[in-house]
């Protein structure tokens, strides 16, 4: 009987403990990325300084699409084309450009050497979404989630969850996959 | 939107255009591709319907291409999953909505297809959602565009490449001297048994190094 309610007091405890330890994960994340965020704010005030074709051409020496710039900016290429020749830009397009320069700046110090490379791959193998596609879906918060400080693997699927919790669903192909072909170019074939 | 348990439907009939109208303009050097749709002399739209391998043979486009004939057609349905399986809707053309249609297919020859009658050129996804339907009509297989579009990628980023490289050219330079040059330089393996640039596109983790390093060379 008393190692009945020993058992019962310290396993209250334990679950009090849990409970502390899971608030203080939770307060501790939200801290992060509220500083993370605050970062990329100053970080994008001081690259809206720098001209639209400075920027553009940032991007374009760091790697991206003009593709991927177009559908990032939420306009079509020939209207980044014309920005690219020096016409017309809205305040709130350079402002838009400056984030996404100074997310790579972000990134650059937080050791990812290659950022337009690191946010093309997909956010996990065999999910069909890039981290740029979050990016483009404005979700600067939980691609800054998946950036590891320590070099410690980073927990993707509660980032996923958050991200679109039927991903599960709706970005895992069960039935085909790609691979590469003898002619090294890459062909479809059911998942094996 | 969950992974296809029948074709898909765009959210808009604006994700399905790369350009078209007085944009594609903008894209005179680009590449013929599938899905370009064309007024030919006769006055007839086709679309180019095969995959963007097997439409050249190097730089060079093959003799002569498959396409399907356009014809005038209602706005499509507001779900794309139920019946028109022998079509792909092109909407807002020139004003008017047209259908590709799969069952009225035609060889033109390369020379009939210069790139300034192209009166719309299709999106990534409009491409993947176009082969999508193809691929239904001829093999009742269906693919999610989003794994088309992972085999779809590496030849989408080389017409983009290709693009930018023509589009930055010296104007003294015959385009295609600048295109044979580029090809080449594609072509190129940093070591034997290893990736080529033009393979290194299809790969995510390296396309973006090849777009950084081909603007560098090309100075673009």
């Amino acid at each position: 009987m008393d190692r009945t309610r020993s058992s019962a007091v310290v396993l209250d405890r334990a679950e009090v403990l849990h409970r502390q330890v899971r608030d203080l994960h939770n307060d501790s994340a939200s801290i992060r990325r509220s500083v993370l965020l605050g970062d990329l704010e100053n970080r994008q005030q001081t690259a809206a300084a720098r001209s639209g074709i400075e920027l553009l051409s940032e991007l374009g020496s760091s790697g991206f699409s003009w593709r991927d710039v177009s559908r990032f900016s939420k306009v079509s290429i020939p209207a980044v084309q014309k920005w690219r020749r020096g016409e017309g830009m809205t305040g709130a397009n350079r402002l838009r450009l400056a984030r996404l320069v100074a997310f790579l700046d972000l990134l650059r110090d937080h050791f990812i050497s290659e950022p337009v490379s690191w946010l093309e791959m997909p956010v996990k193998d065999q999910v069909q979404l890039s981290r740029l596609q979050m990016l483009i879906n404005d979700r600067f918060d939980l691609v800054l989630e998946l950036v590891s400080d320590d070099g410690d693997p980073v927990a993707v699927e509660p980032i996923l969850d958050e991200y679109d919790s039927s991903w599960r669903e709706t970005l895992v192909d069960p039935a085909f996959e790609t691979f590469v072909a003898t002619d090294g170019s890459v062909a479809i074939r059911p998942r094996t | 939107v969950a992974l296809p348990l029948s074709l898909e439907t765009p959210t808009s009939s604006d994700d399905l255009y790369l350009a078209k109208g007085l944009d594609t303009q903008e894209f005179l050097s680009r590449s013929h591709f599938t899905g370009d749709i064309f007024c030919l002399d006769s006055g007839e739209l086709i679309a180019l319907i095969q995959h963007p391998c097997a439409m050249r043979k190097g730089t060079e486009l093959v003799k002569n291409l498959l396409t399907c004939r356009l014809k005038s057609f209602g706005p499509p349905p507001p779900d794309w999953s139920s019946g028109n399986f022998r079509r792909m809707f092109a909407p807002d053309i020139a004003e008017s909505n047209y259908s590709i249609e799969f069952d009225d297919i035609q060889i033109v020859g390369r020379e009939s297809l210069d790139r300034s009658s192209r009166v719309a050129i299709l999106s990534h996804y409009g491409v993947n959602l176009l082969l999508q339907r193809w691929i239904f009509h001829n093999s009742r297989v269906l693919i999610p565009t989003s794994t088309i579009s992972e085999q779809t990628v590496g030849p989408m980023e080389e017409a983009d490449l290709i693009w930018e490289v023509l589009t930055a050219r010296d104007p003294s330079t015959e385009e295609i001297d600048v295109e044979r040059t580029f090809d080449e330089w594609l072509g190129f393996r940093s070591n034997s048994g290893g990736q080529s640039r033009r393979e290194m596109l299809s790969d995510s983790q390296q396309r973006s190094s090849v777009r950084a390093a081909a603007r560098r060379e090309f100075q673009m």
